[in-house]
This record gives structure tokens, C-alpha cells and sequence, in this order.
């Protein structure tokens, strides 16, 4: 190799060596009630070191945007906002670093923030903003029309958990490039929705905010391409039958895919669609990948794969649930696999479905923490990514 | 300096760098007083109002080849501009008219085809769909159409779901819209 050429790998060396990585989340993830806010932001710079952090924390109260339209809007608005700014100054040029805001949030309070890391040499880094909801929820819609007054109608609006401020395709793009996910109360849960929040939290953590778990992963890799909704009471779920009454309807009709979690148990349902809805016990030993699993139905349109009783049919692309041998091969071969990787799903059945086995443990058929979308689940899981980032995800 | 030197050098500053790993002392913190945004920058708003359009928020039920309005809502939903989110599997098409006019459509999956644990595919007849119809402007109608077995029903707005109009009479969804009966 010219020495020209190893100079130039070692620069590129040089330069990844020095680059500054920042991550930053709120916790509680999500809270009704009046409560203490944390938001930390860990930064790194392994090579020269953090020599601060700074978190700029915007907060006001959540409305309908009755200021800006004179709709109530599903998606909320801001107003009387202030903004902070909390530095963190290191000394001796830690690799790693953190720095923490903490707030208490009351009700109806609208809450976003962006953390910058400073290293000792080189340029900053900064996470895209971040919107969450803290307290209770606002309940009506206000408007000041010009010469009537001020006018109120019942409302709900979609409670961001995690709203991703700047798309993942910049700043120019629609809400088009990210998958909108909506979490629903079951009516189980008796109209408390406290118990459904803190339910929620090991779900959303467990599935958006896990670097463990292989089951995860994709999710939490690709965060920001979703943004994450609570919605209000209205959402019901019994068996595959799933309706949304009253104001739990707007939010539904905003989001792209419904996961209606409840505390009864019952057999998990799931649309196999391009969009669509599900329901996720909370209290299973493992809601998370319960999530994800369903997620793969209602969300990328996947079929179970799973020995005998499970869904087989599939609207992803490319499928993932296959009528014969022959189209399980052809699309086995376009994947880069053998064709000797395809196998029965039932092969008890009269017409057995085939499937991609690469022989790990697959979250479409295996219920552990240690699968993961694979092959044709995970191509599919892959281009829906790849649809977003390309400016629409469906 | 010659190649050989610089390589070394840089190589010397790349492995010899000098972040610490080891314990790391408190930070010295600094927290600015409270400044108050305005509203009409507040990255929020600026969001929701560049990206919202007026739709009318309708729930329907699909009961086979019986079509029924649930409800209906005026609101602001966020603008996906897709061309369809149901390219694969069935679909149902949600379209705003105004007279014979289609004004607006959106295409949603249908959620018949379902996958129930330990149990097998299960097909509904019976299901809930919402879905968000843009309103450029006003639409009397929606005409719903079921792709799997071609059934189509246009379900008529009640003039009720325009009555934030009585406010709003220069927003192009209003300018034209049906007046509820007082």
C-alpha cells in the first residue's frame, strides 16, 4: 500500500477516533400525573475527551393549537413556554460523560429538549429535538374568536411519549417519513389511566429504548423514525374484534399503527396490515416483545411463523409467509439464502404454509428475548425503514 | 517532514489520546433563568402548523357489505401526503366529495385479516376503521369503498360536524360549507 494511502486511513482512523457520540432520555417516558421530570443526556468522546454538555429544555402548557387554528387539532400545540439551559462542565476530559435536568411537571405541560455535547477538540454534537407530554391531559379545546369570545369544545389530543421534532429525511419533510404509533387504554382498565402509564413505561423502555435484548433492536436502532402517542380512553379490545369510541378515534385515525394494551388476559390479535391495529397484554412476563410481535403483524404486515396454530398470511414486502415450496425458494434465492433454508410452518396442515429458516430464534415464531426479525422478517422490517428514510414509510 | 513522520505522528495522536476513563469528578452546573418563547417560533407550533391539514376525522363500520358512519369530526391531522398505505394486502378508500366531486381521498389497509395467538387467521366481518379524509375544502360526503368485495356505500356528512364554521368563515374548508340548522 502507498504511503500516501496509509496516511489517508490514518486520518479517517483519527477522525472516528475523535467522533462525539450524544444520547439523551426523559424518564418517567410517560406520566398522567403531576410528577418529577429527568432528563440525562451521556455523551462520548473516547479519544479527547467531554468537555460539557448542555441541555436546552423548552416547556409550556399543551393545547389544541386553538391559538393557531380555529380546528382543534389532533397533534398538540404550545403556548407560554419558556426555555432553559442547563450546562454541565467537566474537568479532567472524561471519556464519557452525563448531565441531567430535572424538573416537576404539572398538569398538561408540553416538554421538549435537545443536549449538545462540547468535546475538548473538535466539533459538537447534538441530538434532534425531543417532545413529550408530562400530567394530565388536557380534555377541551379552546378558542378565542374575535368579537364572540372565548369558546370550548370536549377534546383529546395525542400525547407525545416520544415525538421526533425533526424528521428523519430533515427538516423539510412531512410526518410522512416517520411510523406514528399509538398507545390505547383497554377499557379494563376502569378509567384508570395511571395504572395504564406505568404499565406502559417497561413496554415502551423495553422496546424503543433497549440495547440488551436482540428481540429490540431494530426498534431501538431506528427510534427516531417512529414517534410515540398515548392516546385517551375509548379503545376496546376483545379477541381480533377492536373499535375506538369517541375521542380515542381522532388519535387512531393520525396514528399508523393502534397497539390497544390491556390488563385481562386474552389471546393477542393483530391485523396482518400495512397499518393497522393490535392488542398487547401488559401484563405478561414480557409485554415488550409481546409489542414486537404483534407490531410485526399490524405495523409491517408479517405472518406468524410459528408451529400450528398461528397466523399464516402475510402483506409485507417481501413476504414472509409463503403458499409453496417453489415461491418460498424463489424468494429465499433473492434474499442471498440456500433454498435448502426454507421449510413447513405446519406441515400437519392440508396445505401447509413455508417460511425462511435461517435457524435463530425468529420474533414472528419464537417467544424469547433472544429473537430478532430474521431473513425475510427482517428484509421486510428493513425496507419499511428504508421507505422512510426515503421519505415515505408506507 | 517527510510521509513516514507524518504517518507516525498521526498515528501517535490517534493511539495516545488523552480522554480519561477513570472516575468522573461532578460537573460544575449552570442553569439560565427561565427565557419565554414565543409562540409563533416555538419549534411545536412551527411543526404542527407547517405539517396539519383540515380533515374530517370520520370512524366507520364495516359490517360485510354494510357501510355505516360512526362519527365524524372537523380537526387538524398531520399531512402525510401518501399515496396509499395499503399498496399490499386490502384496502379500503376513504373519498371527500362535494356533489359528484371527489375532493380529497386517502387509502387505509382494511383490518380484516387478522392473526389471533395460538388460534389461526381469523377474517372479519365486522370491523372498525378511522381514518382522517383531507378537506381542502368542504365535502359534503364520503364515499367509502371496500377493495375485497367491491362494496361502496357514500355516507352524507351531517352539516352539525361544520359548526366550528360559524367562527371560521374565511378557512377554505368553511367558505362553502353546509350550515347546521340553528
Amino acid at each position: 500500500m502507498r504511503l500516501v494511502q496509509l496516511l489517508f486511513i490514518s486520518l479517517i482512523l483519527l477522525a472516528s477516533g475523535c467522533a462525539t457520540s450524544i444520547s439523551a432520555r426523559h424518564d418517567p417516558i410517560y406520566s398522567a400525573h403531576a410528577h418529577s421530570s429527568t432528563i440525562t443526556a451521556t455523551a462520548t468522546n473516547s479519544q479527547v475527551g467531554i468537555s460539557a454538555i448542555t441541555i436546552e429544555v423548552t416547556t409550556g402548557e399543551m393545547t389544541a393549537c386553538g391559538a393557531s387554528f380555529l380546528f382543534p387539532s389532533v397533534v398538540p400545540c404550545r403556548q407560554n413556554a419558556t426555555v432553559v439551559q442547563q450546562g454541565c462542565a467537566f474537568v479532567g476530559s472524561p471519556a464519557t460523560a452525563s448531565c441531567t435536568f430535572t424538573q416537576n411537571l404539572g398538569d398538561r405541560r408540553l416538554v421538549t429538549y435537545r443536549a449538545t455535547a462540547i468535546p475538548v477538540s473538535g466539533s459538537s454534537q447534538s441530538t434532534l429535538p425531543i417532545t413529550y407530554a408530562g400530567g394530565a391531559s388536557l380534555t377541551q379545546a379552546t378558542f378565542q374568536v374575535p368579537l364572540v369570545g372565548t369558546i370550548t369544545m370536549p377534546w383529546e389530543v395525542a400525547r407525545p411519549i416520544a415525538w421526533h421534532m425533526e424528521p428523519p429525511t430533515g427538516a423539510t419533510s412531512t410526518p410522512a417519513d416517520q411510523i406514528d404509533v399509538g398507545f390505547f387504554p383497554e377499557a379494563d382498565y376502569n378509567n384508570n389511566y395511571l395504572t395504564f402509564t406505568n404499565q406502559l413505561q417497561p413496554i415502551v423502555l423495553g422496546v424503543f429504548f433497549n440495547t440488551t435484548d436482540a428481540f429490540a433492536q431494530d426498534y431501538t436502532l431506528w427510534r427516531r423514525v417512529h414517534n410515540l402517542w398515548a392516546g385517551p380512553f375509548g379503545a376496546t379490545a376483545s379477541g381480533c374484534t377492536r373499535a375506538f369510541g369517541g375521542l380515542s378515534a381522532n388519535v387512531a385515525a393520525a396514528t399508523d399503527g393502534d397497539a390497544i394494551v390491556h390488563t385481562t388476559n386474552f389471546r393477542d390479535c393483530a391485523a396482518i396490515a400495512l397499518g393497522g391495529g393490535g392488542s398487547v397484554w401488559a401484563q405478561a412476563g414480557d409485554p415488550a416483545w409481546l409489542f414486537v410481535h404483534e407490531s410485526g403483524h399490524f405495523i409491517h404486515g408479517l405472518g406468524d411463523e410459528y408451529c400450528c396454530d398461528g397466523g399464516y398470511a402475510s402483506v409485507s414486502t417481501p413476504r414472509n409467509i409463503f403458499g409453496t415450496q417453489v415461491t418460498c425458494q424463489s424468494a429465499a434465492t433473492a434474499l442471498g439464502l440456500a433454498t435448502s433454508t426454507c421449510a413447513q410452518i405446519n406441515p400437519a396442515a392440508a396445505s401447509p404454509s413455508w417460511h425462511i429458516d435461517i435457524g435463530q430464534n425468529e420474533t414472528m415464531r419464537d417467544r424469547t428475548l433472544t429473537s430478532d426479525f430474521r431473513a425475510s422478517s427482517e428484509r421486510a422490517v428493513s425496507n419499511r425503514i428504508s421507505a422512510c428514510l426515503n421519505g415515505s414509510c408506507y | 517532514m517527510n510521509r513516514i513522520q507524518v504517518l507516525l505522528v498521526s498515528f501517535a495522536i490517534w493511539l495516545g489520546g488523552c480522554a480519561s476513563t477513570g472516575p468522573v469528578a461532578p460537573p460544575k452546573v449552570t442553569t439560565s433563568a427561565p427565557v419565554p418563547v414565543d409562540a409563533q417560533v416555538d419549534i411545536v407550533n412551527v411543526s404542527v402548523i407547517a405539517t396539519s391539514v383540515s380533515a374530517i376525522i370520520v370512524s366507520v363500520l364495516i359490517d360485510d357489505r354494510k357501510i355505516t358512519l360512526e362519527q365524524a369530526t372537523l380537526a387538524r391531522v398531520p399531512d402525510r401526503k401518501r399515496a396509499s398505505r395499503a399498496k399490499e394486502g386490502e384496502a379500503v378508500t376513504f373519498e371527500g366529495m362535494r356533489g359528484n366531486e371527489v375532493v380529497s381521498s386517502i387509502t387505509v389497509a382494511d383490518q380484516a385479516i387478522n392473526a389471533e395467538e395460538q388460534k389461526g387467521l381469523v377474517r372479519l366481518v365486522k370491523r372498525s376503521l378511522q381514518a382522517a379524509v383531507p378537506a381542502p375544502r368542504a365535502i359534503d360526503a364520503i364515499r367509502v369503498t371496500v377493495h375485497s368485495n367491491g362494496a361502496s356505500e357514500t355516507l352524507r356528512l351531517s352539516p352539525e360536524v361544520y359548526k366550528l364554521c360559524e367562527y371560521a368563515k374565511n378557512e377554505p374548508v368553511c367558505r362553502d360549507a353546509p350550515r347546521p340548522q340553528r
